[in-house]
């Protein structure tokens, strides 16, 4: 009874000022949100890089960096450097301890978003999140040259459909300026949503690509690209002379470093061979520094928010000495009198801290598509948790425990003051 | 001067400390620094339902005398009883607990705490004592229940003012809230320092009547302290602390 009467009064105390709590609040509210969600986007960024690559055993590609490679065969940041060869493909697919394959070759785009040439090795064989495998939202995979098989993200935010026709461009940009507009691809397949960079691509096969890029050889489109028509393309040999890189799964796992071992001293070209998991915890230590540097800061705004709290109830310990003397002649012990001040705080703490979360989900999900647009990131799953849980008890213990100064003032007044106040 | 070798002839003590007494304060003395006791009251007793006038000047030691009496302040030497209880050999906790039960104080002014409503500030001291509560129960149905009936029996009747906040009403009506809130749950003891020193004349003796009428309809003692001796007709006895304080009448003379 007695810890509801001191609670409703904290509330009644804090309510009455208005001003100054609303203000305390929103400086706790935005310190939290700040915190939670550094954190919540570190952890979506690298939950979400890591579901992208949970079946790969090894990604090939020409020798560069490791994280260069992996960011731009799998991540789809930046771009490669240089191809490798199809020849040495081949050989790598055909090697005994090598389970399955998938090409992967980048170069093109449209509307934006990345043409990935590939093979029907990627429907069946790529691995995301917990060993879940691409299933089709509707249509299937490519069969025919001028199939193209789109990301959940691609068809939805382009509105595509089954049946639909759509042009090809030359390069990355998001506003083309040469298309491959006589060789128009039909959509014969939508992939489910993955929460991989996937759901941004649309997958054409090998040759397509090769078939696009006739008359393109120099780089540039040349009349015979004009020429060679769609129908004319077909009796070419498009057999793909190079790649951008290939994700390569092994029989056994324990062939693995072996086998990385074998393709970095790769005798006909130079090869990398990268283990996704070695090359994205070196990712994490590149950009740690960063990240560290950035919880830091938000772990002293978290602080600062502490600090309002503690000057917001100091600063009124003088002018409540009258409020105290009249609690303690209803008969309220000094430690009464202490502990509604500490409620004071925890009640602060709490509600600020609730705001916060409240308004960082609000901006999460008001963000989210924008943040998986421009950065790749998938904050989908970024729902509240444990994590936020803990911010809350914490911070709320934190601000009871720093609001024992002020409420032992408090205590000494009460016990010096008694019924009279000399203020 | 008389009065007080009176008042310290030791068998009239020893007579008056019967179980009828509400208030009961022997050889007490007090004094903030050692060397200079500001209070040393040889004897003073309340008995059940007795209304008394304390006149005291300023500087008569009569804020300490009531910090003392309510058990916030402890004497140096001397006994303290409330309703039988000795304050003076219990715990700060028990002190507190006892003030909760058994006392109702008025203040001179600002008796309210500012973000309660009217209604809560009546029923503050319940929410402290478990069986204060109860009696306001026994007598009013609810704490709330008693609270309103305390209320309409001053003069705040009007329903919308329970809800109002405290420091929305005037500075009477406010005082008429303080009483309803010493009253509540009938304690043993009132004090009320200077309660009506903040009012007109007029509403002074309506006060009083007000204060004195519910008091005995309870059965609850009052001290009542002012410096306004006009106002002491109003009461059983008067009692002038310069008598009974012999700390106060040394440094006079």
């Amino acid at each position: 009874m007695r810890l509801a009467t001191l609670l409703n009064m904290a509330f009644r105390s804090l309510l009455n000022r208005r001003v100054t709590g609303a203000l305390t609040l929103m400086a706790v509210a935005l310190s939290v949100a700040l915190f939670t969600g550094v954190e919540k986007v570190r952890q979506g960024a690298r939950a979400s890089f890591e579901r992208t690559v949970s079946g790969a055993d090894l990604i090939v590609g020409a020798r560069s960096g490791p994280i260069n490679l992996l960011l731009y065969s799998i991540f789809r940041v930046g771009d490669a450097t240089a191809n490798m060869t199809w020849r040495s493909y081949e050989e790598i697919a055909s090697d005994p301890r090598v389970a399955w394959t998938i090409p992967l070759s980048l170069g093109d785009a449209h509307k934006g978003y990345r043409v990935v040439g590939t093979d029907e090795n990627l429907f069946e064989h790529y691995r995301f999140g917990e060993d879940q495998t691409l299933t089709f939202a509707s249509g299937e995979p490519f069969r025919d040259l001028f199939d193209v098989v789109l990301g959940a993200e691609v068809a939805r935010n382009l509105g595509y459909r089954i049946g639909d026709d759509i042009v090809l461009s030359h390069g990355l940009g998001e506003v083309s300026f040469a298309d491959h507009d006589n060789k128009p691809f039909k959509v014969v397949g939508i992939l489910e949503a993955t929460g991989t960079p996937i759901d941004r691509s649309l997958n054409v096969s090998l040759p397509a690509i090769e078939a696009i890029h006739v008359g393109w050889e120099t780089g540039a489109k040349t009349p015979l690209a004009t020429i060679m028509t769609a129908d004319r393309v077909r009796s070419l040999d498009l057999k793909p002379d190079e790649l951008t890189a290939m994700i390569v799964g092994l029989k056994s796992r324990g062939t693995v470093l072996k086998m990385q071992r074998d393709l970095n001293t790769y005798r006909e070209e130079p090869l990398l061979a990268v283990i996704p998991g070695i090359a994205l915890s070196q990712l994490w230590e590149t950009v740690g520094i960063a990240e560290r540097l950035l919880s830091a800061v938000s772990a002293c705004v978290i602080a600062v928010g502490l600090v309002v709290i503690l000057v917001s109830i100091l600063t009124t310990l003088n002018e409540r000495r009258r409020e105290m003397a009249i609690l303690r002649s209803v008969g309220a012990a000094p430690g009464d009198i202490f502990f509604l001040l500490v409620l004071e705080a925890a009640v602060i703490a709490f509600l600020g801290a609730l705001l916060g979360l409240l308004v960082l989900y609000a901006g999460l999900m008001g963000l989210a598509p924008l943040v998986q647009a421009r950065a790749g990131v998938s904050l989908v799953g970024l729902g509240p948790g444990a994590f936020d849980l803990v911010v809350l008890v914490t911070l709320t213990g934190l601000a009871s425990f720093m609001a024992m100064f002020p409420a032992w003032r408090a205590f000494r007044n009460a016990l010096a003051d008694g019924l009279t106040v000399r203020v | 001067m008389i009065d007080l070798s009176l008042l310290r002839f030791p068998g009239f003590a020893m007579v008056s400390s019967g179980s009828s007494s509400v208030l009961l304060l022997e050889e007490v003395t007090f004094a903030w620094r050692a060397d200079e006791v500001i209070l040393h009251i040889p004897y003073f007793e309340i008995g059940k339902g007795e209304r008394i006038f304390l006149r005291g000047p300023s500087g008569s030691g009569k804020s300490t005398l009531l910090s003392l009496i309510s058990g916030v302040l402890t004497p140096q030497s001397g006994k303290i009883q409330l309703l039988g209880a000795n304050m003076t050999g219990a715990r700060a906790s028990e002190r507190d607990a006892l003030r909760a039960r058994e006392l109702g104080v008025i203040f001179q002014m600002f008796n309210l705490v500012p973000y309660l409503s009217v209604l809560e500030n009546v029923a503050l001291p319940c929410r402290f004592s478990a069986a204060r509560g109860l009696r306001a129960k026994q007598s009013g149905g609810s704490i709330e229940g008693e609270a309103g009936r305390l209320l309409a029996r001053l003069g705040l009747g009007e329903a919308h003012l329970r809800g109002r906040k405290a420091t929305d009403l005037s500075v009477g009506q406010q005082q008429r809230v303080a009483a309803a809130r010493a009253l509540i749950g009938g304690p043993g003891l009132i004090l009320a320092d200077e309660p009506t020193s903040a009012l007109d004349t007029d509403a002074r003796g309506v006060f009083i009547e007000l204060l004195s009428e519910e008091c005995a309809a309870r059965g609850s003692s009052l001290l009542f302290v002012s410096h306004d001796l006009s106002l002491a007709t109003h009461f059983d006895r008067t009692v002038d602390l310069c008598a009974i304080n012999a700390a106060f009448s040394h440094a006079q003379a």
